[in-house]
């Protein structure tokens, strides 16, 4: 299981970066993964990507309700 | 026992209940329940639950000396930005979903002409909080920690150069947005890193 806790845009260099924090169910393991550029920012990529880079299905993926694609 | 095979043996488990036996039942499924009992001083008590089936966990029961706890800090971490912000637009400086903390961060701006009435907002939580511009900041001293969510740190009108910090521990529920607006008629080369927590 697999927890997203955030979603963060900024512009190093003048490029537009997105990453996503995730924790893992213990809690107290997080990580942070560069979302990559090419892709639409959607939640059907981001559970798509989550997925893929952790190996598992994306029912195992938590995405908490307070967390909401940024407007930009 | 009819719908069983000859050869099955069935036996009833009986317990003593002081000298008396008494047969253990099951439910209908066939489970096995027990009661669990607790000794308060020389009596017996049935230990409860909550209608979810929880059982309640007193620590003060347990005459604990002491109990030791801490906020979650979360995963640190820091974003940058690095741009021309066009005249009269806003350029977004962080952009955040997520639960947190501020820890703090700097804006610079550096430009060719005057950009003492460009300012800052920031949305916390989908609430927007206006800065001064570059000059009421200076006009005004607003140079202290907790003063203003943006305290100016350097203003110089001769050479164009401008640069504020931010205000620590600010916390956020749902968001946080850091924007700079350029309100005057050319761009404004912006530099700012931001430091905060995603719990």
């Amino acid at each position: 299981m697999v927890e997203l806790r955030g979603i963060i845009i900024d512009s190093p260099e003048g490029v537009r970066r997105v990453r996503l924090i995730t924790r893992s169910e213990r809690g107290d393991d997080y990580g942070t993964l560069e979302f990559p550029a090419d892709l639409p920012l959607n939640w059907g990529q981001i559970i798509k990507f989550l997925g893929a880079h952790y190996g598992i299905e994306p029912g195992k993926i938590v995405c908490p309700s307070h967390i909401k694609i940024p407007e930009e | 026992m009819a719908d069983l095979p000859d050869w099955f043996a069935a036996s009833v488990i009986k317990g003593l209940y002081g000298t008396e036996l008494k047969t253990i039942q099951v439910d209908e499924l066939g489970r096995l329940y027990a009661i669990l009992r607790a000794l308060y001083g020389t009596t017996q008590k049935d230990v409860q639950c909550d209608a979810s089936g929880n059982l309640t966990l007193n620590l003060k029961a347990q005459d604990l000396s002491e109990i030791i706890n801490r906020p979650k800090y979360g995963a640190a971490n820091q974003s940058l930005f690095s741009d021309v912000v066009a005249e009269g637009t806003d350029g977004t400086l962080l952009n955040v979903s997520g639960k947190g903390i501020l820890y703090g961060g700097y804006i610079n701006a550096d430009s060719l002409v005057s950009k003492k009435t460009d300012y800052f907002f920031s949305l916390i939580d989908g609430v927007t909080f206006t800065s001064q511009t570059f000059y009421q900041l200076m006009y005004h001293g607003v140079t202290y920690p907790t003063s203003n969510i943006f305290q100016l740190m350097l203003y110089d009108d001769t050479n164009f150069k401008y640069s504020v910090c931010l205000m620590s521990g600010i916390t956020f529920e749902t968001s946080l947005k850091i924007v700079y607006h350029n309100a005057s008629a050319s761009g404004v080369s912006v530099y700012s890193k931001i430091f905060y927590a995603l719990v």
